[in-house]
């Protein structure tokens, strides 16, 4: 798959605070990418380097298989929502999106029907003739993603791209980008919603202090911050038999002989797959077994963390580590 | 690019009402002058060419003014309202988006020219000075406004605050402006009588005279103070394209996370 995205040693530094620091990544043509760091890690010098607003002090970075210096061709195969978002107050949804789209040399037979349907996508079509500066943070954030895709971007970058939306307006955010991402843009997400990262992202790039501490997928990002994955777990059976299969377990007493457990079993694929042979083995019915729990904000905090102490992590005082076949942690029962 | 870039100016100055402004003070400017010329006792002993030359000297000054407050934060607002970002994101080259404001600083001088026209009409009226009075003072402002505005642009890039802008640009404007009302008493030293050589304001105002009093009405006869004119817009020009240049370099947001 070729790089849409390739960043080689980048640096960047303000005054004696370093930025990006020899910073290195790839992201592959349709992906889509999250790009996460806690604050002032250099999530938004390096969007701002790789859209050409910044320019780096060191490293090489090409965008769309185009060098860095190329700002304006860069310009046309991009797509941008800043993190500072200004607007044209004085000029109306579709007046701002016409400017833009005259920028982009769209030619003026194809600008209101591309204006028109980029108000459409982002559910502003009813405010067209309504000046920006009467529009809500919302709807400012969806005329910002609707002036990113005013040149039909092959890649996104997008910085808290539903910060400010409420939670319908988020889902339509992101029911747009998976629109996008299947349609084969590139998606370039950073954004302090980790859940929204777990949600659209098939990889993910976390760095601090402007360095990269992790990339992969959350699963390899597990491993890497030595965090183990969480499998949702139901069982049914003899309360003894579940009790010696799943010692620990918070087990419901059911009408009869039998009872129900429900938990969450943190291990790797092979100590899951034993985990089910010991249940099977002592005829505990497995009632639900899905990887799940894969909570991307504590890969984050340990990811973090680790560079934060600047040593490695500690499995050992990791509470979601324990030796042996994995740790269960137990929700309680369903009734 | 550039035409839309000018066009947005235009309209962002309309819809701010900002230019209305400008205009109506202008307006207001020039009618109290012409009132004060044709009714102050001994402003009407002055001969009609003195009357001119007070005048076109007023419309100069006034659009000087004007102008340089104006383009001082044509740029930086862009900043200011964070919009310098998604501007810069899309494939607008910097030239194109520094000559549209510039273009656009201009078009403000030439509506005050325009409010100023029929003052000048009516001044000049019974001279055959009209057609020269009217030509000096545009070809003398635009010079002067073209000049000021690039180096409010090139200020603006340095600072990238419309306070810092507006505050250093009045600074060089006043320092270049105030020598010029001197008395020639005043100017009688060395220094001051190189400085009024090459002080563009000054130029514009001896100018003036050299046209409306002196009946020096070839533009040979008065290369002598265009001749500054021009160097200084020359020099204007050349700290743009240094200042633009040094905020490519730097960047087009300075700060970031």
């Amino acid at each position: 798959m070729p790089a849409a995205i390739q960043v080689d040693r980048l640096s960047k530094s303000y005054g004696p605070t370093r930025a990006v620091v020899d910073l290195s990544f790839m992201v592959e043509e349709g992906e889509f990418l999250g790009f996460l760091g806690p604050n002032g890690a250099g999530k938004t010098t390096t969007i701002r380097i790789l859209t050409g607003i910044l320019r780096p002090d060191g490293g090489r970075a090409e965008v769309g298989g185009l060098e860095l210096c190329h700002r304006e061709a860069i310009a046309r195969e991009i797509g941008v929502v800043p993190e500072s978002r200004g607007f044209y107050d004085w000029m109306t949804a579709s007046e701002y999106l016409t400017f833009f789209a005259r920028a982009y040399r769209h030619g003026k037979p194809a600008e209101p029907k591309v204006v028109d349907s980029l108000l459409e996508q982002v559910d502003l079509a009813r405010s067209r003739y309504t000046r920006v500066g009467a529009f809500s943070r919302g709807m400012k954030q969806r005329l910002g993603l609707a002036r990113a895709l005013v040149n039909r971007p092959r890649i996104l970058f997008l910085d808290e791209p539903t910060l400010g939306l409420d939670p319908q307006g988020q889902q339509d955010i992101k029911n747009l980008l998976r629109h996008l991402n299947s349609d084969g843009v590139t998606v370039f997400l950073s954004s302090h919603l980790l859940s929204e990262v777990a949600e659209l992202c098939s990889r993910i790039v976390v760095i601090d202090r402007g360095r990269l501490v992790g990339e992969g997928t959350l699963d390899g990002l597990r491993q890497k911050a030595g965090l183990k994955t969480g499998w949702h777990v139901r069982v049914a059976g003899d309360r003894t038999a579940l009790e010696s299969a799943w010692p620990g377990a918070q087990i419901t007493v059911l009408p009869g002989a039998l009872a129900e457990a429900e938990g969450l079993f943190l291990g790797d694929r092979a100590e899951a797959n034993r985990f089910l042979d010991d249940l099977r083995a002592h005829r505990v019915e497995v009632l639900k077994f899905t990887a799940g729990g894969q909570n991307l904000e504590e890969v984050f905090l340990a990811l973090t963390r680790r560079e934060e102490s600047d040593a490695p992590l500690d499995p050992a005082n990791d509470r979601s580590a324990a030796p042996g076949k994995g740790r269960t942690r137990q929700t309680g029962g369903s009734r | 690019m550039i035409r839309l870039i000018w066009a947005k100016e235009v309209r962002a100055e309309l819809y701010t009402w900002r230019s209305a402004l400008w205009l109506l003070l202008a307006s207001l400017i020039f009618s109290f002058t012409s009132y004060l010329l044709l009714t102050n006792k001994e402003l009407t002993l002055l001969d009609q060419t003195e009357l001119l030359w007070l005048l076109g000297k007023i419309i100069v000054g006034t659009a000087l003014l004007m102008v340089t407050i104006d383009a001082s934060s044509i740029l930086t607002s862009e900043f200011e309202h964070h919009t310098a970002e998604s501007l810069f994101i899309a494939p607008i080259r910097l030239r194109d988006l520094v000559i549209g404001k510039f273009l656009a600083s201009l078009t403000l001088w030439g509506a005050l020219y325009v409010v100023a026209v029929p003052y000048m009409i009516v001044a000049a009226a019974g001279t055959r000075l009209a057609p020269a009075f009217l030509g000096y003072v545009a070809l003398l402002g635009t010079l002067g406004v073209a000049a000021m505005v690039l180096l409010a642009l090139g200020i603006a890039f340095l600072f990238r605050s419309s306070k810092n802008a507006l505050t250093t640009t009045l600074v060089v404007l006043l320092g270049l402006t105030v020598p010029a009302l001197f008395t020639s008493a005043l100017k009688s030293g060395f220094v001051a009588r190189v400085f009024e050589r090459i002080n563009p304001v000054d130029s514009i105002f001896a100018a003036l005279d050299n046209v409306l009093v002196d009946y020096q009405l070839s533009p040979l006869q008065n290369g002598r103070f265009l001749l500054p004119l021009a160097g200084f817009l020359a020099a204007a020009f050349a700290f743009a394209v240094f200042a633009a240049w040094r905020f490519e370099r730097q960047g087009i947001v300075r700060s970031g996370s």
